[in-house]
């Protein structure tokens, strides 16, 4: 089955859709305590002790509600990664007129 | 995601949950020194947190034995849990029923008890058990019983739903306190004769 992309389209798409990061509502709904010290600290492989931790500057659910942004984030990762490897793997396809030059 | 963070976050949600309930002094008094949230560590946080909810709580790991009909029941982990304030609630419900001269299933107070305990007690795992025993089954006063075979790992949810009970005493005492007070036993009247009037 050929593979038609519309780029032109695509490109009108991509100009008009907002600046604003897909996520970012569940973002905001995240404390900015875990996002901006801990989380930081997490993936630079740093654990802070238990003794350490300002438990006032979340809710009890917030770290689950962190662990679910991450996954879903991971996911759209994941997922686009994979739509732009099958961008890249299909071949051209001649066309009946010549398209430029 | 990486599950070094899944653990982090983990290991953030326990101790908050005692923050708030005014007990994680008690926690990190009963975890070793320098606990951090690296996921290491997170097993022993749990296990921890089990057993410091509850004021008295008794742990005992029983071995792996055999049944009757010769199948191996895997060994457990038992905990045995009694608290003041879960003491308290079951000591109004016995005093409520001797006082409106009703048995234990009819005195609501208890079916709320039991139906929260229920409640709680539906873990996302089911390798596990459990008994609720109130001083109507045991002297010693009411306990919660929990049986956590090998293959169990919700370690997780537990406290939560630990937590949950003791919240649900602590809010209904009052109001059990207030319904006892209330109940009059009603005395017979008795006529000249000595017969009792209708």
């Amino acid at each position: 089955m050929n593979v038609t992309l519309d780029l032109p389209a695509l490109a009108a798409g991509l100009r008009e859709a907002p600046e604003t990061p897909v996520d970012q509502d569940e973002r905001d709904s995240i404390s900015p305590y875990l996002l901006d010290t801990i989380l930081p600290m997490l993936e630079r492989g740093e654990y802070p002790g238990l003794k350490d931790i300002d438990f006032d500057q979340f809710d009890l659910y917030d770290p689950p509600r962190l662990a679910d942004y991450l996954q879903k984030a991971g996911q759209r990762k994941y997922e686009l990664g994979n739509f732009a490897q099958s961008l890249c793997e299909l071949p051209p396809s001649r066309t009946a007129v010549r398209a430029f030059l | 995601m990486d599950w070094e963070i899944e653990y982090a976050m983990q290991s953030l949600y326990i101790p908050k949950m005692f923050y708030d309930h005014d007990r994680l002094e008690q926690l990190l008094e009963r975890l070793s020194d320098g606990v951090t949230l690296s996921g290491d560590e997170l097993g022993e946080l749990e296990r921890v947190a089990v057993e410091s909810v509850f004021e008295d709580t008794k742990y005992t790991w029983q071995y792996q034995s055999r049944k009757r009909d010769g199948e191996f029941r895997s060994g457990c982990d038992i905990y045995i849990l009694r608290d003041p304030l879960l003491t308290r609630y079951d000591r109004l419900c016995r005093a409520y029923e001797a006082r409106k001269g009703i048995p234990r299933a009819e005195n609501p107070f208890s079916s709320r008890l039991d139906a929260a305990v229920w409640n709680v007690m539906r873990l996302s795992d089911f390798s596990f058990d459990y008994r609720w025993i109130d001083s109507t089954k045991d002297r010693k006063g009411p306990k919660l019983v929990l049986i956590l075979y090998e293959e169990f790992e919700s370690y997780y949810d537990i406290p939560d739903s630990l937590f949950v009970i003791l919240d649900f005493c602590a809010e209904n005492i009052p109001e059990l306190e207030a319904a006892l007070a209330e109940a009059v036993i009603q005395l017979p009247i008795w006529d000249r004769l000595g017969k009792e009037a209708t």
